[in-house]
């Protein structure tokens, strides 16, 4: 059984042009999913629902089959899904250590290695990491919160090449080897071929692409 | 793009911030000019203060070899011989400027005996005179400035204090007044022993405080206060037995109490008293009690707005230091795009005195706002129309005031600037991850 | 991760963001303790400069005069009788600094040693049976009317204070004329003035009593009485004696005053009141009594001195509320500047709640240092500006050491620079309170933040 379905979802910013007009998909655990669309046709919006950040004006985004709205949007956030950014959006005053602790309970060390974070880079500051070790700790933080499902914006649009392919990677891990359901926004056709599942979003429409 | 322009741009967008940074400035400009005009104001009290306790200078005669001695039946009998004060003496003094009054008491100069009237009774009574016996009277020039009024052991209740061109005046107490159903504007007529002559003396001044204290060991009819009122010096001068040239001592009473040795020299300095026998000396008794506190009340206002002063400065700093920093990643992208570091300083320069001109502007009209409002609270709380204490913005104050926080802000934009120069570029943008 | 150690760390990592929000608060409660430290030394000194004035008012019986039907008029004069107890309850009415009974009477004397009768200066029809000196029976001779007013002043020796007993104060000329100087012992024998055909008798009818005195103060006469008298009359035959003499002489009743009873209160600001709560003792006879009153020379500076007194405290609304008010603002604008890292927090799972409590968490644990160490800071500045103030500062108060020599006391500088513990701590929580205010109100712009927005801003 899908983890998460959009069923019929309707979305506008002035309620005249519609963004999303009846968009519906089903997201299963274990697998990742990249969104792929120019800048502009409304993929963070998406997020933003699947997020419960945002409320759809027609439809239902469904986690585990509840609707999220009568569950709870803040209750969804909080337990059912964690965000990575592309600009990391790490506290700047705390160890990756730290803001993996964030999060959750769980002693960050390992979810960190297994990010591929050293002993000693995980107690440095974070602001003296790279981009790529940055991203690696906001993916780390996303493991760390136990959500089912974790939303990506644009994860790579701050790297290079080889580090985007090994984030990528990492994500890719996420879904498969922690049964995770990861949702990748972004308008990059290398990222998106790493998905299992590329949906490709144009005219307020989701299409499946491929797998 | 210049920086003036940028300056411009920013405070239009950054409104918030902007909006801040006027309010922290016109409230300390508002602040600093209400604190000025307080000061102002606290020191007109205080001379209000001093003017009200006053101070004063005594002139008297000065009887150091100037004593002509006979030998009598009864002994030697010294008799000064040396200069009095004479009316144009006092008439020349009462022209100083500073003085404001001026007063001689001679205590029990004048005694009669009661012709048309009694004096209240006393334990023993001894007729002196074919009236009665006689009570004492005190001579004044201006009885409102006599030792028992001005200590408040008597108060006026009726009609008015004697002055120095009254002629043939008395002013009685409350008591005798009651006793012999007399009131202001009646004629006394009184047997004087020293001239064997009727005085007819008008009422012109009824005094309270005398009441209660004739049996305090109130022995003849001259012990009792009530019995003892005070007269004009022509009705002592007249009724002495003897000639007087003039006064022996008087009470020069000065306006303002701190500038009293000015006054002490103009009076010294003065031809009609030159080469006389007379004495000048400062009393400043009174207001030696409370010149001390008073001073020290005065420098205390003064510290507390040197006080604000600083912590403004401190606190202006302190803002504007933040407020650039905040704006590191700013001056790393102007540096990194090639903008010079004098063109970011002017940039931040005009933002804040931009802010700053438009903020001092209105603090004048608050300042005047709120000075006002003090004033008026001020105005509500005194009891007498007498105090006529203002507070208000001092013109001269604006300029020097803005000149400073001017400075002020220059040195802070410098200083905070020059501490994220320090940092190369390359650094700074980094640090902003 | 809870708020707690988020807000330790954020102080610990961001040292440059907490030392500046310390330097504030540091600065702005040094400058209001300091300001407050002085208002009160400012209101000490007001009170200082009432209290050198001071004001006064007297226990007085009252005369009637009244006419009979063929017009004549005749004096009805009561007297005084108050009691000690009377006093008593005159004085828990309010602050009254001294109060001074007096009794009057007369008295002859004698020299302990040789045991040679006192002469007294002769006045009118003097003989050996009326020489006697009239006596003035009081707690304090220095505030005896003649000393007010100069007619007499201490000349060798000191005033007699409510302390004394069998102490007496005599003239210069009575002192020459016996070759008495101050410490010498007399005695004093009851008696009483009369008259009879036309002489002045002594009329004591009761048993003779003694009293041993001593010679404490000697005064001069600054203003010679010509009045004519019997030697009882002479100011010159005088004698001021504790108030316990008369009542040794058995003439008058202990704790009985029969003459005018001076008060003389702390603060001429309290008169009224206290007078007006004198006026309500029921044990005071009213139809006999009256009470003057006298605080002419302060209600001449009154008004200035209030509005001075005024004039600071405007100041000090001012300082409290400018303080409040840049407090407020700078603390909204870092409040403000930390609006990314609380959408962070957010898009992480972090309530609301638990991010402002961190805010405030880490503002009230910077102002508790800065609260610490302000306290040290402005215990030195006041004590610094105390020095500078009042290093020549001696006020000129009527004090016990006054009223005997007229020394006055040394002022002690930091007794006027002190401010409560409480006042204190009233100044600190004032500014906890804007602190708490300024950041949940600062903290509104996040609770605001619309979830929708965390990440269109954040990415």
């Amino acid at each position: 059984m899908s983890i998460m379905e959009i069923k019929g979802v309707r979305y506008s910013y002035d309620n005249k042009r519609n963004v999303l007009k009846g968009v519906s998909a089903e997201l299963d655990a274990g697998k990742m999913y990249a969104i792929l669309g120019p800048s502009g046709c409304g993929k963070t919006t998406l997020l933003s629902l699947l997020g419960g950040l945002d409320s759809p004006l027609e439809g239902q985004i469904l986690f585990d089959g509840q609707d999220i709205e009568i569950t709870g949007l803040a209750a969804h956030r909080k337990n059912n899904v964690a965000f990575i950014f592309q600009s990391y959006n790490l506290i700047d005053y705390l160890t990756p250590k730290e803001n993996v602790a964030l999060t959750s309970k769980l002693p960050p060390q390992p979810i960190l290695e297994r990010v591929g974070l050293t002993e000693e880079e995980s107690k440095r500051n974070v602001l003296k990491l790279s981009g790529g070790q940055q991203q690696r700790v906001a993916i780390a933080r996303a493991l760390a919160s136990d959500a089912k499902v974790i939303l990506a914006d644009e994860p790579t649009g701050n790297l290079d090449e080889d580090t985007a392919a090994e984030i990528t990677a990492i994500l890719k891990e996420c879904a498969h080897q922690m049964n995770k359901c990861v949702v990748i926004v972004t308008h990059s056709n290398e990222l998106a071929k790493q998905a299992d599942v590329i949906f490709r979003l144009k005219k307020g429409d989701l299409q499946v692409a491929g797998n | 793009m210049n920086f003036v322009n940028r300056a411009f741009l920013y405070c239009i967008r950054q409104k918030v911030k902007t909006l801040i940074l006027f309010l922290v400035l016109a409230i300390i400009s508002t602040f600093l000019l209400t604190g000025l005009a307080i000061r102002d104001a606290s020191e007109g009290a205080t001379e209000d203060v001093q003017t009200a306790i006053g101070g004063k200078l005594f002139l008297e005669i000065d009887p150091t070899n100037q004593y002509d001695s006979s030998q009598d039946g009864y002994g030697m009998t010294y008799t000064y011989n040396g200069d009095y004060i004479t009316p144009e003496i006092l008439d020349a003094i009462s022209k100083v400027d500073g003085v404001v009054d001026y007063n001689s008491d001679n205590p029990r100069g004048f005694w009669g005996a009661g012709v048309d009237f009694e004096y209240l009774p006393a334990a023993f009574n001894l007729s002196y005179t074919p009236y009665g016996e006689s009570s004492a009277y005190t001579a004044a020039l201006s009885s409102e400035k006599s030792s028992d009024f001005e200590s408040g052991k008597y108060s006026l209740v009726d009609g008015r204090h004697i002055t120095p061109e009254d002629k043939y005046v008395v002013m009685i107490s409350k008591e005798l007044a009651d006793y012999n159903k007399l009131s202001v504007g009646d004629i006394m007529t009184m047997y004087c022993l020293d001239s064997d002559s009727n005085v007819k003396l008008e009422i012109i001044g009824i005094f309270d405080g005398t009441e209660g204290t004739s049996g305090n060991g109130g022995f003849s009819v001259s012990d009792i206060p009530a019995n003892c009122g005070y007269v004009d010096y022509t009705t002592m001068f007249e009724n002495f037995g003897r000639k007087i040239d003039g006064y022996t001592q008087i009470d020069i009473y000065v306006e303002d109490p701190v500038s009293i040795q000015n006054v002490y020299d103009k009076v010294k300095n003065l031809s009609e008293l030159r080469g006389k026998s007379l004495k000048l000396s400062i009393d400043t008794d009174e207001y030696e009690v409370v010149q001390a506190p008073l001073e020290t009340l005065q420098s205390l206002v003064n510290t507390i707005i040197v006080i604000i002063v600083v912590v403004s400065s401190l606190v202006l700093t302190l803002l504007l230091t933040l407020w650039i920093r905040g704006r590191k990643k700013e001056i790393g992208v102007y540096l990194s795009i090639g903008k010079s570091k004098m063109g970011i300083i002017g940039q931040f320069f005009v933002e804040t005195v931009t802010v700053a001109i438009v903020a001092f502007a209105t603090s004048v009209f608050f300042g005047g706002l709120i000075a006002g409002k003090a004033s008026e609270f001020l105005v509500s709380r005194v009891t007498t129309s007498a105090a006529t204490l203002n507070v208000e913005i001092s013109a001269t104050y604006l300029l020097p005031l803005y000149l400073i926080g001017i400075a002020i802000i220059a040195a802070s934009v410098v200083l905070a600037s020059w501490t994220v120069f320090r940092l190369k570029p390359r650094d700074i943008l980094s640090k902003m991850s | 991760m809870d708020y707690k150690r988020r807000a330790g760390l954020y102080l610990l990592r961001k040292k440059g963001n907490a030392i500046s929000i310390f330097l504030l608060i540091l600065v702005v409660s040094t400058f209001l303790i300091s300001c407050f430290t002085l208002l009160t030394a400012s209101e000490k000194l007001a009170s200082d400069i009432r209290g050198a004035l001071g004001a006064a008012f007297y226990l007085r019986a009252s005369t009637g005069v009244v006419s009979d039907e063929n017009g004549e008029m005749t004096v009805t004069e009561n007297h005084i009788r108050i009691t000690d107890n009377e006093i008593k309850q005159i004085q828990s009415c309010g602050d009254i600094a001294y109060h001074n009974p007096i009794n009057y009477g007369y008295a002859k004397g004698e020299q302990l040693a040789q045991g040679n009768p006192i002469t007294f200066i002769h006045g009118e029809k003097h003989t050996e049976d009326n020489n006697m000196g009239a006596v003035t029976a009081l707690c304090y001779s220095a505030l005896e009317t003649d000393f007010v007013d100069e007619v007499l002043a201490l000349a060798a020796g000191r005033h007699i204070t409510e302390a004394d007993t069998n102490a007496v104060l005599i003239s210069s000329e009575v002192a020459a004329v016996n070759g008495l100087s101050v410490g010498d012992k007399i005695v004093l024998s009851s008696s009483e003035l009369g008259e009879a055909d036309g002489e002045y008798i002594d009329v004591w009818s009761g048993e003779r009593k003694e009293a041993g005195v001593t010679i404490v103060g000697i005064y001069d006469i600054l203003e010679a009485d010509a009045n004519v008298t019997a030697t009882a009359g002479r100011q010159e035959n005088r004698i001021y004696a504790s108030i316990d003499v008369l009542t040794q002489l058995a003439a008058s009743e202990p704790s009985v005053y029969t003459g005018e009873v001076g008060f003389y209160v702390t603060d001429p600001k309290t008169l009224d009141e206290i007078v007006s709560k004198v006026q309500q003792i029921e044990e005071i006879d009213w139809k006999t009594h009256f009470i003057r009153t006298n605080d002419f020379q302060y209600s001449k500076i009154a008004d200035s001195l209030a509005s001075l007194g005024d004039l600071i405290k405007i100041l000090l609304a001012c300082v409290s509320i400018v303080s409040a008010a840049i407090l407020t603002l700078i603390l909204t604008l870092r409040i403000r500047g930390r609006i990314p890292e609380a959408g962070i927090l957010l898009g992480a799972g972090i309530p609301k709640g638990e991010i402002i409590k961190q805010f405030l968490l880490e503002v009230l644990f910077v102002a508790a240092a800065a609260f610490l160490f302000s306290y040290a800071v402005s215990f030195k500045i006041s004590h610094n500006l105390g020095n500078y103030l009042l290093a020549d500062f001696q006020p000129n108060l009527i004090s016990s050491a006054v009223l005997q020599s007229g020394i006055s006391d040394a002022v002690n500088i930091d007794s006027y620079l002190t401010l409560g513990i409480g006042k204190t701590l009233l100044i600190y929580e004032g500014q906890l309170i804007v602190v708490v205010l300024s950041v949940l109100l600062s903290s509104a712009s996040i609770l605001k933040l619309k979830p929708r927005e965390i990440l269109t801003k954040m990415s």
